[in-house]
């Protein structure tokens, strides 16, 4: 009865349209290359502050389901993922748009991505107030090691270098250090700038990291040439029907359940995100098919997995965002920014605190899914055209709503100025194969790690015995050691196989 | 001899030694022993150190180029300087005139920067000035005045 009265309350206009716009700027930040779901959060979070809780995650929920099925957009038509979660679609997207079944490739992303979506929305209902429960227990050990193992994974997974990773997360907690120390409330390096005494913001460094900093790399690396080949591929081809008959529906449905549970239980731990889940989804789905001579030319089976995945992490992800407070990926990073704009902070505490705008989320979460549904199979057709847009139309736009956007959020030039340096930041990040996802977690958590480490040493009165003799903290530790040691000796490995 | 790794690894360290020196003026351990405010700082600043001569040591080995200059890159530089030589003007001319007006000669400078064609610069930079007007100081309420 409670589901009903939420669901109910959201499907009022004031709320709906907000949703639907959403979808709508998700799906053309997703179809174009170069702008990510990260990107266009980090850009609208700031617009959303004039809203309603219940509007602005109306919004931001929408644009980021939308923007990881339209990602798939660019990879079926133009061989180019439009966010990271779309690159395994390029393996049969892209060859079933060549062979004149583009106009069935998109459908197919539509309506999978819809089930991934849906999917993993009922996963996160059904186990995240268990699982809130479960963290209500956790003491300032656990959120200690949980805060670091969330921040080990995203290191873990970022870029070709452990090195790389750990310096700029390191780098990460440094920075959140600057402004008030949140055990003794006495100001550090505020250098007596007021403006510190805040600390350094976390979501103009984001606008700046992945708006800015994006639009100013695209520009460095711009090519002529390469645009004009790229347009010229989305004029020449016929795109054909678009929705899926019965009998294929029924030959992709073993794939798509192994998919869609798969994805959930990935994009629950954190910075596994959506494209390490397509790519292993459509490996198994590979391995499980009966012509696994069609993927990588044209199989809708390799394609419906990838497009499952897509959107299945994403109650995962939010499963672990909500209950814990980590986010899993770099969006729900900036998502737990926006939570904490009005006021709240999520963990467990939010789903007794806050449970009926939990509710909502949710149901939202249902609504943005079947939105772009309806949005998604009545302009197929329509959004192969958001390719055609100009570069440098996007860029000068990107660039003011980063500067317009910084600068709402308190009305402070210094904000902008952040934007900025983090912008450039940004750029010499993507340019050395840094990635920026560690710098923003560390500077997110770090208040988390140092203030529940400080309070474990509290406790336990100065021993560091306290992280081993509790067992959620030692298996957590263990973990963390895992996702460090691990991807050095894969490295090892990989180099001795190929000197041999 | 200095290469982006030797580079970075090099600004790691002084930015690490900036927070470790600046948090010993800090307490480390409060009355009743517990950790004080210059604890983490000092603690994950000395890691950053660390790292940061392993960096620079491993730079000077594998003496990686990050910045390789072509033709093409050299005009995107251009671009690049210009674009954020923009961006700063913008923040100048702001405080002076008007948040319309400014933005409106922002959007000009840019799409001029770009090459767009004058006709599309003129209507791109007026409906885009306007729409982030209505947007933001008629319905948000967003005063933009520095």
């Amino acid at each position: 009865m409670e589901w009903i009265n939420t669901l109910l309350s959201i499907l009022q206009p004031n709320i709906l349209i907000y949703l639907i716009v959403g979808v709508a700027v998700g799906a053309i930040i997703g179809a174009l290359p170069g702008l990510s779901a990260t990107m266009g959060i980090a850009i609208l979070t700031p617009l959303t502050f004039w809203f309603t809780p219940e509007q602005g995650f109306a919004m931001l929920l929408g644009l980021w389901n939308s923007a990881i099925w339209a990602g798939s957009i660019s990879a079926i038509l133009i061989n180019t993922p439009g966010t990271p979660a779309s690159i395994a679609t390029t393996f049969d997207g892209y060859n079933m748009y060549k062979r004149g079944q583009g106009g069935l490739a998109l459908g197919i992303n539509v309506v999978y991505s819809v089930i991934g979506g849906l999917f993993s929305t009922i996963v996160l209902i059904f186990a995240s107030f268990p699982l809130a429960k479960l963290a209500i227990k956790f003491g300032p050990p656990e959120y200690f090691a949980l805060a670091l193992f969330g921040l080990s994974m995203m290191i873990s997974v970022s870029g070709n270098s452990i090195l790389k990773g750990l310096m700029v997360g390191f780098a990460g907690l440094l920075v959140s250090t600057i402004g008030i120390d949140p055990l003794l409330a006495m100001p550090r390096f505020t250098l007596g700038n007021g403006n510190l005494l805040d600390g350094i913001s976390f979501i103009p460094v984001m606008i700046g990291m992945f708006g800015l900093g994006e639009v100013l790399y695209q520009i460095y690396h711009n090519s002529k040439i390469k645009e004009d080949e790229e347009r010229q591929k989305v004029k020449n081809l016929k795109l054909g029907r678009v929705l899926i008959n019965a009998k294929e529906f029924i030959r992709l449905l073993p794939s798509t359940i192994m998919s869609c549970i798969t994805s959930v239980i990935i994009g629950a731990i954190p910075a596994c995100g959506g494209d390490i889940a397509s790519i292993i989804c459509w490996g198994q789905a590979k391995r499980m098919s009966k012509k696994p001579e069609e993927f990588e030319r044209g199989s809708i089976e390799g394609l419906a997995s990838s497009c499952t995945a897509n959107n299945g992490v994403i109650g995962g992800v939010m499963t672990t965002m909500l209950t814990l407070g980590i986010p899993g990926d770099a969006v729900s990073a900036v998502l737990i920014g926006s939570l904490m704009m009005y006021g709240m902070q999520p963990g467990p505490r939010l789903f007794i605190e806050n449970k009926p705008f939990i509710m909502n989320i949710m149901c939202l979460m249902i609504m943005a899914n079947i939105v772009i549904l309806i949005l998604g199979l009545v302009t197929t057709k329509l959004t192969a055209k958001v390719l055609a847009v100009k570069k440098e139309i996007v860029w000068a736009s990107v660039i003011l709503l980063c500067i317009i956007g910084s600068f709402a959020l308190n009305n402070s030039l210094f904000d902008v100025i952040i934007m900025i340096i983090s912008g450039v930041l940004g750029f010499f990040f993507k340019k050395m194969d840094f990635a920026p996802g560690p710098f923003i977690l560390g500077l997110l958590l770090g208040n988390m790690v140092e203030s529940n480490l400080r309070r474990s040493l509290i406790m336990s009165q100065g021993s560091i015995s306290i992280f081993f003799t509790k067992p959620i903290t030692l298996v957590l530790l263990i973990f963390i050691m895992l996702s460090l040691i691990m991807p050095i000796i894969k490295k090892r490995k990989q180099k001795e196989v190929s000197v041999s | 001899m200095l290469n982006g790794d030797v580079i970075f690894g090099l600004a790691s360290i002084v930015f690490s030694l900036l927070f470790i020196l600046s948090s010993l003026g800090f307490e480390n351990r409060t009355t009743d022993g517990s950790p004080g405010a210059g604890f983490f700082p000092i603690l994950i600043g000395s890691i950053l150190l660390i790292m940061g001569v392993a960096f620079a040591v491993s730079g000077f080995k594998t003496k990686k180029h990050y910045f390789e200059m072509n033709e093409e890159v050299k005009k995107n530089l251009k671009i690049f300087f210009l674009t954020i030589a923009a961006i700063i003007g913008y923040l100048m001319i702001w405080k002076w005139i008007s948040f319309v007006v400014a933005t409106f000669a922002f959007l000009i400078g840019l799409n001029y920067i770009y090459k767009q064609s004058l006709k599309f610069n003129l209507i791109f930079s007026s409906v885009a000035s306007l729409l982030v007007y209505v947007i933001f100081e008629k319905i948000f309420h967003v005063l933009f005045i520095l």
